[in-house]
């Protein structure tokens, strides 16, 4: 049989890795919050969405899967009106791969209901991404012709993939309530 | 665990053509559907890469042996010449969607919202609403307050602030796609990048990781696969 693959996301202090039906950026570590612990507009400042992990399970028989990327539409910031300078931050490094190992896994902390730490912060942010020059960028720069370096290693059994890291920057002038639907994209290479 | 997200399928296969221009070694045995693997065929001995639609036979056979999902289409065959010293380039790139949506609690009407006018089913027009009990009616611009109550403006100007309720007729959920691209090629040259109905995409050099080198096939037709 050829790869079957999967997108996950992680969870919890020890990382569970949950295959994804559901989905929503919000104020807990929980991989399906429902209507609960939704994201907060701030008077001031910026809120942040508690960050999330997803990553490529893949099982199966393959030669190698290799290059896995990802990417946004290009416009979630405006779709979502984040407001200004809110935006999808996406997890960043200064060289190499941009996802996040499982060994280097976090788990998302903040103010539970009201606001996660940015991922960038520099003494509650995310360990793998924080000590970076830029730890965090826009993840509307990340698009088909443009993706996200991920994962440049090389499978050829039954893998985790490395995790995209991600999480919402809300300014006080975003618009509350729902928000137009949106595609992420896990793009790899298999032979 | 896999788990109601989709498999891929697939519409081409390869089959490979060795130097001495009689033998060829497909993806897939068209006698049982076993799959050969990439790796395992002698990639210095390969004249010609070919991308083939699936038929009717090969699709059940495939599916039957292994579960792999492929349907017959009268896609174009593809194909490309790998010169002598070069080593040929055949994989796929896949493309995973993750995409949300709402449903319609009301009628079950899967709805895709791009942000233009009002959230809403088109068929039954249910839509998520703020309500005010005490005012009796849908509030159109509720008042957001930091620690995330919502109030009614109209209760709100009267100085006697009120909650109020959601009514969700749409709720959100996630779906996926996985689309599937073919790229053939060789070292030498580029690779060109096709989709599901072999429609060209795009061209564009190797890199390093698509080639899969091997040595112990060198100026032979045989192979750790049986000839077909």
């Amino acid at each position: 049989m050829t790869a079957t693959v999967v997108i996950q996301e992680g969870n919890g202090s020890s990382v569970t890795w949950t295959t994804i039906t559901q989905g929503r950026y919000c104020t807990a570590d929980t991989y399906n919050p429902g209507d609960n612990y939704v994201c907060v507009v701030p008077i001031s400042g910026f809120n942040y969405s508690y960050w999330k992990h997803h990553r490529m399970y893949a099982s199966g028989s393959f030669t190698r899967i290799t290059n896995i990327r990802w990417f946004t539409s290009g416009s979630v910031k405006t779709n979502w009106q984040l407001g200004t300078g809110g935006m999808l931050l996406v997890g960043k490094r200064d060289s190499g791969d941009n996802g996040c190992p499982e060994a280097n896994y976090a788990q998302a902390i903040g103010v539970q209901g009201t606001t996660g730490y940015y991922i960038g912060d520099s003494s509650n942010g995310h360990p793998y991404y924080k000590g970076q020059s830029t730890p965090a960028v826009d993840a509307d720069n990340y698009t088909s012709a443009n993706p996200l370096i991920v994962d440049t290693s090389t499978y050829t059994a039954a893998f985790g993939s490395k995790a995209v890291v991600t999480q919402i920057k809300i300014a006080p002038d975003a618009t509350q309530g729902d928000k137009p639907n949106e595609t992420f994209t896990f793009r790899y290479d298999e032979i | 665990m896999v788990l109601n997200q989709p498999e891929p399928i697939y519409t081409y296969h390869w089959i490979v053509v060795l130097k001495d221009g009689v033998n060829a070694i497909p993806q897939f045995d068209p006698a049982t559907g076993h799959e050969n693997l990439w790796k395992d065929l002698p990639l210095n001995n390969i004249s010609k890469v070919i991308l083939c639609p699936f038929n009717d036979d090969l699709a059940r056979k495939v599916w039957n042996t292994s579960k792999i999902l492929a349907i017959s289409t009268d896609n174009p065959i593809i194909s490309v010449d790998v010169p002598d010293g070069e080593v040929p380039i055949a994989y796929r790139v896949h493309e995973i969607v993750q995409y949300d949506y709402y449903k319609c609690t009301i009628c079950g009407t899967v709805v895709f919202w791009d942000g233009t006018n009002k959230l809403e089913c088109p068929t039954c027009f249910a839509s998520n609403d703020w309500y005010c009990k005490r005012c009796k009616e849908i509030i159109d611009n509720p008042i957001f307050l930091p620690n995330g109550e919502v109030r009614c403006p109209i209760c709100e100007k009267k100085g006697d602030p009120y909650g109020l309720i959601r009514t969700k007729s749409l709720t959100l959920h996630v779906g996926m796609s996985h689309e599937v691209f073919y790229c053939i090629g060789h070292s030498g040259g580029k690779v060109r990048k096709y989709d599901d109905r072999g429609e060209f995409i795009e061209e564009f050099e190797p890199d390093s990781s698509s080639i899969i080198r091997n040595s112990s096939e060198e100026g032979s037709g045989d192979s750790a696969i049986a000839d077909s």
